[in-house]
């Protein structure tokens, strides 16, 4: 397992490194490869909202099962 | 007739000068959103707002052949001055790039978008910014990225960054490269630690590292990128958070600069300061200018009172980005039609930029009816070293008309600049300030001061 203070070492090394640019590139690129990550992310949180939502009513639908109480009786709570 | 040569980029159109009018072609490349703009609404509540400059649909005649495969010709208002990002302080700089998150935020609620970020559409009438260019809204693909975002990092948020970080100003980094400050380029000079901190890590240092990987392997990570979709409100958060981010900063160097307090420490006695202000407010009163130029504004004091005594509107002009702050604190709280620019004034900025003529000159951009230049002279003469005779030049080509101050050797502050080196000034003397003067213009009116031997003259070229 890698110490702690290594770690840090490392993630500062990778950080405080900046390696030469080149041509034939859009200048955008790193603007859009960034926007893909933020794009991923999102996507991913909205996929695990859909699916924490879907889980939620599950959950709600079997304890209301399980007390017998209607949809009403949810909403109240 | 002319095309303003900073235009050329847009397929979607052109702006050209004639007679006077500023004239803005629509080509078919450009039709479809501007359509889409103009039947938004969003055209028409962000001119009633004066957040964009208002347009007329005129004749395509007026334009001749020019408009021969325009669909619309649109007619601007003409501003008051066109300045350049590399003209403005700071704060200056700052209301811009908030204007532009704002337009682009509002838009965006109305499936419009900015298809850039370039700072030069952003001009200004007084200290309130307003976004010219029509050309650069198009409408809203669902899932799309921003697609300024680079462009805006460069040109608004790393060249204030440089301030807020490093308390270097932006100004000549910017007129040298013109495009701003690229994230390569400040993500080399951050700070390990700095490197850390959130929003460094995503709007400079993520960018950098993504651009320069993609050097070695840019298609299939850039094909994936582009397959994704960005939610509409995860567009519109990192403008939120940009913007709050933007709003909060502020320049690092916080020492007094020799001019910043110049106002409450300057060596005039009472009587004296109070005989420059009725000068200065008679010339005001008496030529009513459209447009004063304020040479080494300051803080603003004169630029201030000018307004007071009837200027319609002030242009200022320092080197000291301190006393640029308050001047632009100055003009913001009173609500004064006045424009702090920044300008070392032995080095004004050239025509430059693609073929020399994309960003004009500032003499090619003076509009003054007037100018003041208090205590101006003596800065180029003695601690730039450009005679006497070619200040006096300038002066006179910049404006037909103006208040010029001759402060004497004399005087405490000269007596201090030349406290180190050797007085190679012969002709600095009020006398040949005087006959240059009278040998280029005729002398109107000149009072001096008592205490410290200045001497205000008002001129007007005829």
């Amino acid at each position: 397992m890698p110490r702690p203070g290594l770690l840090f070492c490392t993630v500062v090394a990778i950080f405080s490194y900046t390696p030469e640019a080149f041509a034939y590139l859009d200048p955008g690129t790193g603007s859009i490869l960034l926007q893909g990550l933020i794009a991923g992310l999102a996507g991913g949180l909205m996929f695990i909202r859909m699916y924490w939502k879907k889980l939620k009513a599950m959950i709600a639908g079997r304890s209301r099962d399980e007390t017998g109480l209607g949809g009403d009786a949810q909403d109240k709570e | 007739m002319g095309v303003v040569a900073g235009s050329f980029r847009d397929p979607a159109g052109q702006v050209y000068a004639v007679d006077g009018r500023i004239l803005r072609t629509v080509s078919r490349f450009g039709v479809e959103d501007y359509e889409a703009l103009r039947s938004s609404g969003v055209l028409q509540s962000f001119t009633e707002a004066g957040r964009i400059v208002s347009a007329e649909e005129v004749d395509k005649a007026c334009l001749g052949a020019a408009a021969r495969e325009a669909c619309y010709v649109l007619e601007h208002p003409r501003l008051p001055i066109i300045s350049y990002p590399y003209e403005w302080p700071f704060e200056v700089l700052k209301s811009a790039a908030l204007a532009h998150l704002d337009l682009q935020r509002d838009a965006l609620e109305h499936d419009i978008v900015l298809s850039d970020a370039s700072a030069y559409n952003v001009q200004f009438r007084g200290t309130a910014p307003l976004f010219i260019d029509y050309l650069s809204f198009r409408r809203y693909r669902p899932g799309e990225y921003w697609q300024g975002h680079r462009q805006f990092c460069e040109q608004f948020l790393n060249p204030l960054l440089l301030r807020a970080l490093f308390g270097l100003n932006h100004n000549a980094w910017y007129r040298g490269s013109q495009e701003g400050v690229t994230a390569v380029e400040l993500s080399r000079i951050l700070k390990w630690h700095q490197k850390l901190r959130p929003f460094l890590l995503m709007h400079v240092v993520l960018p950098a590292r993504f651009q320069l990987a993609a050097t070695r392997d840019a298609g299939a990570k850039l094909q994936k990128a582009k397959q994704r979709q960005m939610p509409k409100s995860a567009y519109l958060a990192m403008l939120g958070q940009l913007r709050d981010w933007i709003e909060g900063l502020r320049p690092r160097d916080k020492a007094p600069t020799v001019w910043s307090h110049y106002d409450h420490e300057h060596n005039y006695t009472d009587l004296d300061h109070s005989a420059k202000s009725a000068f200065i407010r008679n010339f005001v009163a008496a030529t009513k200018p459209g447009m004063l130029w304020d040479l080494g504004c300051n803080t603003g004091e004169y630029s201030e009172l000018a307004l007071g005594a009837g200027a319609q509107t002030v242009v200022g002009f320092d080197i000291d980005q301190q006393a640029l702050d308050h001047a632009y604190r100055r003009a913001v709280d009173r609500g004064l039609s006045f424009t702090p620019l920044y300008l070392d004034a032995a080095n004004p900025s050239p025509d430059q930029g693609w073929d020399g003529a994309e960003r004009r000159s500032l003499k090619a951009r003076a509009c003054a009816d007037a100018l003041i230049a208090l205590a101006f002279v003596h800065h180029l003469a003695i601690g730039r070293n450009v005679p006497l005779a070619q200040v006096i030049r300038w002066l006179l080509d910049l404006a037909p008309q103006g208040v010029i101050e001759f402060v004497p050797k004399t005087d405490p502050q000269v007596s201090r600049m030349l406290a180190l080196r050797e007085d190679i000034f012969p002709d600095y003397t009020e006398e040949r300030f005087l006959g240059l003067l009278q040998s280029q213009a005729r002398i109107v009116e000149q009072k001096r001061l008592v205490a410290d031997g200045r001497l205000l003259v008002w001129y007007r070229r005829d």
